[in-house]
This record gives C-alpha cells, structure tokens and sequence, in this order.
C-alpha cells in the first residue's frame, strides 16, 4: 500500500450546544493512501461531515478542534497561517461539497465560474484557463461547446454536479475530497456520475476521498473504506474485506441491512436500538447496547484498533471471534 | 372486487389564473389495481407522477380525467361524492407529518377519540397503540413532543396514528427515504405487519428499487415514467424477466452492495444522459429520446400497457424485438 | 427554555422592569396615597416630602404617577387583549377559508394599515366621548390589529399547507378540531411576542390622545398629567416645576423600553424554536 497522502492522527472535534459539548469526532485516526480511492461510511450525525470540514478548516462557528493533527504531504495542516492554508486548499486539496449544484452562482456563465476559480489562486490567461476547462468538461462527458457558454439553471442536477466536479480539478489538486456527491439526484444520474468519478480516478490518478452514507455506492467505486460510528472509526479496509470480511459487528450489521435488488432477502435484518447519543455517549464501545455479541469487557473498555491483515484494521474486542462472511 | 382501481386517470396541472394555460401532464392515462391486503410497489423517480397517483388513490386529488374506484364505487361521481375511502397515507418526512406542538398523546388521543375509543380508556388505548408500533416503553414517549423522537420512531408515531381509522389502504410515500440506512428494514417490517396482521392493503412509493423489492417480495410492482406505467408484474416475474429499456436502466444504475457485482454491472448506455423536463414530455412513447433501441414508431405514438401473460404488462412497441437481458 | 430566558439579559433586564411597574401598578397605590390639594405648595422642587415635587395644585407628583401606572398599563392590556382577538379571528378565517373571504378582509387589512391612525383616533375619541377605559381600549384596539392579523393569515397560510393537516383531514377530525387544536398552538408563541409589542403600541397611541385631553375619564393618568403640565397650566415655563413635566414622560419612557427588551428576548428564545419546529 502507499504511503498516505492525508493522515489524520487522534482528531477530536466538539461542536457547543445548548444541551452542552457534543464530541463528534473523538480521537479519530485515518490514513487515505495516495492514488486510492477511497470511502468513508457512516449514518447520519456519525461525524463524517465534520471530518471533512477539519481537513479544510472550514468549521462552523460552534465548532472546535481540540485535539489531533492532520498531515498533507508531510506538514501538519492544523498548524498552517490563513496564507499558507490558501494555498493548499483548491491547489493541492480539493473539495466537492454536499449539493453542490446548488452552490453555483446563477447569475455567472460556467465558463466565467471556471475562469474565477483559478484566478482566485493564481495569474494565468483567460484563453489557458478555458481550453483546461474544456478537457476537464470533456473528462466528465460534458460537452464544453454547450456548457460552457451555459448558465446553472439551464443544466441538470446532474450535470451541476459535473459542472462542479471539473471546477475542482482546474488546480491539478491532488486530493479530491467529495461529500455526499449523489444527493438530490436520480438514479440513473448517480449511476452515471459514479461512473464518471472511477474515470477520473483512473485517467488522472488522483486521490479521491468520498464521504457518504450510501453504502452500495461505495461498493462499486472505492477501493479502501473506513466505517465510521457515533465519532469513532470502527474499521478500515479494503472494499472487498469490509463487504465480504467484516470484522466489526457494526459493519456486518449495517450491510445486512441494506436490500438489495438481487441475492437473498431472508438474511436481512435492520440494526436493532438506535444510534446513541454524542454528549452522553455510553460507556465502553459505543456499539455495545446494539452488538449481538457485546461481552462484559464492551461496556467497559474502549477497544483500540488492532490489526486483523496488513491493511485490516478493526476496533472491537471480539473481532477474532466473528467469521467472515465469505468462506 | 378490487380495493381500488385507478382507470385511465390524467392529471394536468392547470397554470395561470385568468388564461388556463395547460401545464404539467402529470399523470397521462394510468390503470392500476390494487386488492384487497394487497402489496403493490410504485417506483418511479422524482417527477414521474407518482406521488400526484399517489394522492388521486386517496381521493384527496380529483383527476382531469378517469375513474377512481374503491370497492366498486366511483368516488368522484354521482352518488359516490365525498364517498373518500378510509386511506391513509404516510409521508416522507416525519417531522411535517406531526403538530410540533402537540406530544404524542394529543396526537393520537383526537383520532382514537374520533374512531369510538371512550374517552376514560384513551389513555389506555393510546398505549396499547404504541406498543402495537414498537415505540416502547409507551409511558416515557406520552408526553414528549416530535423534535424529541428520532426520524424512525416518529415515523412509527405516523404509522400508529394512521392504522386508527382502521383503514383498508395505506398510501407510503417515500416512508424510509430519510432514515438512517440500518434502520430502514425496521420500518419495512413494521409496515409488513401491518398487511399481515391488519389486513391493509399498501401502496408503496418510491425510486429505492431495493427497498421496494424488500417490502413487495410477495407482491406487485409498477414501474412510472413521467406520467406514464411502462412495466407491470409480480415483483418476482418483473425482476427476473425485465423488459421495458427504462426498467433495465434502472436495474443497471440501482447499487447493490457487493463490490464484485457492482463492478461487472455497466450503466445501460442511453442515448441521452438527461432527464428531461416533465413539462414538455417527448411525443409518442415518452422514453424514446433515451431509449437505445429507440426506431420510429417510438417517435410517433405512444405505446399502450399490453399485457404478455401471466400479468406481466409492459408498454413498449418492440418488447418482442428486446434482447434479453440479465441483472446480473 | 428558563435557562435560555435568564441568559438573555436584556430579556431579563426587562422582565425585571416590567415587573416593577406591574408592582407599582397593583400595590403601589395601596402605598403611596393619594393625598390631596394644597394649593400654597404648588410646582414644588424635589424634596424629601415630595420626591418628585408637586403638581399646579400642590398635589404629590410621585403619587400621580404610581396612581396613573394602573391606568396606563390597564388600558394598554385591555387594547391588547382586544386587538390580538379581532387579529386572530380575521387572521384565521381569512387563512382558512380563502377565496372571497380572504380577498374581501385582506382588503379591509390593507385599508386600516393605510389609513392615519392618530387622527383618526382623536377625532373618535372626540366625538364618542371616552368615559371608561373600555371604550378607550376598544377605539385603540380598532386601529392595532390590522398589521397583526396579515402576520396571523400568513402563518396560517403556510401551516395550512403541512402534512400534518393534510392527515388531520384524512383522519376527518373536522374543520374545528383543525383550527383549535392544530393551527391555533403553532400561533400562540408568535402572538405572545407580539402582545407586549402590542401594548406598547397602545401605551403611546393612549397616552398621546390623552395627552391632547381628548380621554379626560382619570386625573392621575399619566397622559392628563402632561396635559395639565403643559397646556393647561404652563408648568414647563417654571424651572423648578421640571421634574413635575418630566416624570411622566420618563415614566413612559422607561415602560417602553423595558416592553422592548423583553418583546426583543422572547423573540430571540422563541425564534430558533421556532425554526426547529420548521
């Protein structure tokens, strides 16, 4: 495996509420390789999004990073000045946020978006910037001749989200951090957008990053994943031993609770209970009151991350007595 | 004798106010039927109509055009008139489905109250009720508000206040599509029980082709297309012998969760990635822009639902002419 | 929602002056007597005796005003009350009902908000002789509630449009179950908010009338004392008279601001309540 392009070592971050301190990310340690793909899944309030928004310092006014450091290309991006930080973001980092079709501004042609963007960062030639635009519209299947000259509302939301998605690379980054990339679209367009996405990754070779929590779309175009739980990594491997040899109960559970179109449904079961709460989060493992195979040891100790293969990480203290799944 | 039977129904949207201009055809000549405790799943994607079908089953919109029949009346014609069926419907989002300013008790007690329950055993009932449910233990939850209960267990809450008319039909709309992944087979379930246990019949609406194959195994599915139904079957025939292009679409784009699988599947290729606005729908049959297998015909009219045994209905005109195609 | 009040602290800051005068108003003529004329002291200086002086009739400033609180705030309560009536019922009918109805009263809205309201106000007062608080309290309310009902239609306009209705209709609940028990608890915050607002609208339309002497119904009102002040007996030319001219306008003054904090608070705890009821 490669050495990791990000590395996020023991990141705490609490947001103040009204009803006091919620830790949604606590102590969270995760190493996205270069060149991968790769996949954070997790329900809702999980902290994945609050993941994403340490990475690019883009915290919310009640938000705090206590703790942790977070490494790109070797220096702690924590510690960076303002300037320094400019820098990195959209140039070596980029990001793709939630519908981000909508964050496109109506009363500005895509190609005057495009041309803002870089201009924002660096001094280069209109004409450069255009004909960069136009391969990178090419490179998600759009044509530049119409969309360029287009205004938001005259395309899709799918299209918006390729718009956007070519906007991100006009910098060369490389890191693409893509949050919740499918909200708000179709079927059909997802598919075809998580199609576009594997391209990029493999024409470009750049490091993609996606935050969801939809699982089946994680499956077909990641090839690492980091399951994520009330602000803890529960396990972190890769696509084909987290869906077919899941160590973690939370992970076997939450794929067994996704039907699918094909295979057998007599298998699947919901999780039962609900996600607890993070201002008052239960002692031990924060899975255990859901955990078919919580022991004594669950309610009381926090279990660390061990190793089951090389590249195989899970945090549960009865890993090796859970099977894989695929004989 | 069909619960309900929805026959040839349009609905167009009226714009404007002085001049009616036509606006969207929203519903454009659809038939369906639903039995008695029977399970029928409406998939479709944003747009297609299936919600506005959705809220003409229930009588709560009157169609431009068509019969909606509930156990053989008319319930929009003579006789019938305000004859609206004891359906009810559950909704997408919870929290606009409840008053967030009345607890679960003054949720659930006015119904009960409505429906003959007497008021000295309502709060008795109004337990009994959310046990049913699962929203357990039922004396913590009496007075708590929504904001207080999570997305599945309001969800819950609508369900308990939606089986107290004791109706034959409950219409779902989108009922799992703001739950947490782990947690939607829980709602799934409960819905399940309710058919078995209650007898009521569902129509179940949604785009998520997985959940729909989940809660309608034993059932019925329609698949929508802007206003129109291009495929119809047993939920076991349709996925196992596809035949409309836009059903084979959408099994090539729906995920599944299995690496190996998802990466040998490929989009079906179409001739258009878009899609397009469903106020001016394309003339004849309405897929045809995107339809890889697309000839003349499909440009010039509109292909009616046949039925090719077995109950197994699909409109296209070259259905004969398909190749055959697999899921997997 | 305590806590959140008492960390406010102008909510507090008004709550705590509002309460003063709501004291002021019960007790403190229980208190602080009446007394009664003595010509030879009139247009006193502060003093011991008189810690706001006395007025054209040698009568104790400081009592005046503690007697005129309960006029004040009384009749202000009562346009209040009165108005928030008329603007909840024009509101819902006109939310609810639609079409015609909603047409002819948003018409009606539209006219009271553009007509002047002082002038008007002085010209009924004139003409219909206020004698009591209640008819003063009625002739102010006639011109509060108008702004307030299209607040009211609006609300109920995007309420009407919610799922939960929609099930309420589909239970066949009936339409009074749905304007009672669903629509009214999703305004009663937002009318709360509005009523001191509201007051505090009626404290200077009231006091204005008055002080133009058209609501002649109490001597001790804060509105008359700034009537006889100034008009009728000339006391702002008479230095030493000062604080006796002053203290009704700063007692008005101090009334209003403590309405203000407090109204702008409850907005301030309400609001993101509100907004999580979205």
């Amino acid at each position: 495996m490669n050495e990791a392009i990000l590395s996020i070592r023991d990141l705490v971050v609490e947001f103040e509420v009204r009803e006091g301190n919620l830790r949604s990310v606590d102590r969270v340690s995760l190493d996205v390789p270069r060149g991968a793909f790769m996949g954070l899944i997790g329900e809702s309030g999980c902290g994945k999004t609050t993941i994403v928004q340490a990475v690019m310092n883009l915290m919310p006014e009640n938000g705090y990073i206590r703790a942790g450091e977070i490494f790109f290309d070797g220096s702690d991006i924590l510690k960076l000045s303002e300037e320094e930080l400019r820098r990195v973001r959209w140039e070596k980092i980029a990001m793709v946020f939630q519908a981000a079709q909508n964050s496109l501004n109506p009363v500005l042609k895509v190609s005057e978006h495009m041309v803002d963007t870089v201009l924002a960062h660096r001094r280069e030639p209109k004409s450069r910037i255009l004909q960069r635009a136009a391969r990178l519209l090419e490179l998600v299947r759009l044509d530049p001749g119409r969309v360029l000259d287009s205004y938001p509302h005259e395309l899709s939301g799918g299209m918006k989200q390729r718009v956007v998605i070519a906007m991100s690379l006009l910098l060369d980054p490389e890191l693409l951090i893509l949050d919740e990339p499918t909200t708000a679209l179709d079927l059909i367009s997802q598919a075809y957008l998580m199609e576009r996405l594997r391209e990029i990754h493999g024409e470009l070779g750049i490091t993609m990053f996606m935050v969801t929590h939809d699982v089946s779309n994680v499956a077909k175009v990641a090839d690492r994943v980091a399951v994520m739980y009330a602000a803890k990594i529960l396990e972190v491997g890769s696509v084909e031993e987290i869906f077919y040899d899941a160590r973690h109960p939370y992970t076997r559970g939450l794929i067994n609770a996704i039907p699918s179109i094909v295979g057998d449904l007599s298998e699947k079961r919901p999780i039962p209970g609900l996600p607890p709460s993070l201002i008052n989060p239960p002692p031990g493992c924060r899975f255990h009151p859901r955990c078919p195979w919580a022991t004594s040891i669950c309610r009381e100790a926090e279990p660390e991350m061990e190793e089951v293969a090389p590249g195989h990480f899970v945090a549960c203290h009865n890993w090796r007595g859970i099977q894989g799944r695929r004989q | 004798m069909m619960l309900l039977e929805l026959q040839d129904i349009h609905v167009i949207f009226q714009r404007g106010w002085l001049r009616k201009r036509r606006g969207a055809h929203a519903v454009a000549g659809v038939s369906l039927a639903l039995e008695e405790k029977g399970i029928l799943a409406l998939v479709g994607e944003s747009g297609c109509g299936k919600t506005t079908l959705g809220r003409v089953a229930l009588g709560l919109l009157r169609p431009t055009s068509g019969k909606v029949l509930y156990e053989g009346k008319d319930i929009w014609g003579r006789g019938g008139k305000g004859l609206r069926p004891t359906g009810q419907t559950v909704y997408q989002d919870s929290y606009s489905a409840l008053n967030p300013v009345r607890t679960v008790y003054q949720t659930l007690a006015p119904p009960l109250r409505r429906y003959g329950t007497p008021r000295k055993r309502l709060r008795e009932e109004t337990k009994k009720l959310l046990e049913f449910v699962g929203i357990m233990p039922p004396d913590y939850f009496l007075n708590k508000y929504p904001y207080h209960l999570s997305g599945g267990m309001r969800q819950r809450l609508v369900f308990a206040r939606a089986i107290i008319p004791k109706p034959k039909l409950i219409v779902a709309d989108e009922p799992v599509s703001m739950i947490d992944a782990s947690l939607r087979l829980s709602i799934l379930d409960l819905m399940l029980r309710l058919n078995r246990e209650l007898g009521i019949a569902f129509l179940y609406i949604t785009h998520d082709l997985a959940t729909a194959r989940y809660f309608a195994q034993a059932g019925r599915i329609a698949v929508m297309y802007l206003g129109a139904i291009v495929e119809e079957g047993r939920m076991e025939e349709v996925l196992e012998r596809p035949l409309h292009p836009y059903l084979r679409a959408l099994l090539s784009a729906a995920p599944i969760p299995d690496p190996e699988l998802a990466r040998k599947r490929e989009l079906m290729p179409l001739r258009e990635a878009e899609p397009p606005s469903a106020e001016h729908p394309p003339p004849g049959c309405r897929f045809h822009p995107r339809c890889p297998y697309a000839q003349e015909i499909c440009a010039r009219e509109m292909p009616p639902l046949r039925d090719l045994g077995d109950g197994h209905r699909v409109a296209c005109h070259l259905v004969e002419m398909l190749p055959p195609w697999r899921l997997t | 929602m305590m806590r959140t009040f008492l960390q406010n602290r102008r909510a507090v800051a008004g709550a705590v002056i509002l309460m003063l005068y709501l004291l002021m108003a019960t007790i403190g003529p229980i208190l602080v007597p009446l007394g009664g004329q003595a010509p030879e002291e009139a247009f006193q200086p502060p003093s011991w005796k008189h810690p706001l002086g006395t007025d054209y009739l040698g009568r104790d400033v400081l009592a005046q005003i503690v007697h005129g609180s309960r006029d004040v705030l009384f009749v202000a309560f009562l346009a209040a009350i009165f108005a928030i009536a008329i603007a909840i019922s024009v509101g819902i009918l006109a939310g609810f009902k639609g079409g015609v109805v909603d047409q002819a009263l948003m018409t009606l809205v539209n006219m009271m908000l553009t007509i002047p309201h002082l002038p008007v106000m002085m010209i009924l007062a004139a003409v219909f002789r206020v004698r009591d608080p209640f008819s003063f309290a009625s002739i102010l309310a006639l011109w509060m509630w108008a702004g307030l009902a299209r607040a009211v239609r609006s609300q109920v306009l995007s309420l009407r449009e919610r799922d939960f209705i929609e099930a309420a209709k589909l239970l066949k609940l009936g339409s009074f179950h749905i304007i009672f028990k669903e629509i009214l608890p999703n305004i009663v915050p937002y009318v709360a908010i509005n009523f001191v607002s509201m007051m505090r609208g009626a404290i200077v339309s009231s006091v204005a009338i008055m002080f133009l002497g058209l609501a002649p119904f109490s001597a001790t009102n804060w509105g008359m004392m700034l009537n006889m002040a100034t008009i009728q007996t000339g006391a702002i030319y008479i230095p030493q008279a000062l604080p006796y001219v002053l203290s009704p306008l700063l007692a008005i003054m101090l009334l209003q601001l403590g309405g203000y904090f407090f109204a702008s608070g409850l907005e301030e705890i309400f609001n993101p309540r509100l907004r999580a009821h979205e």
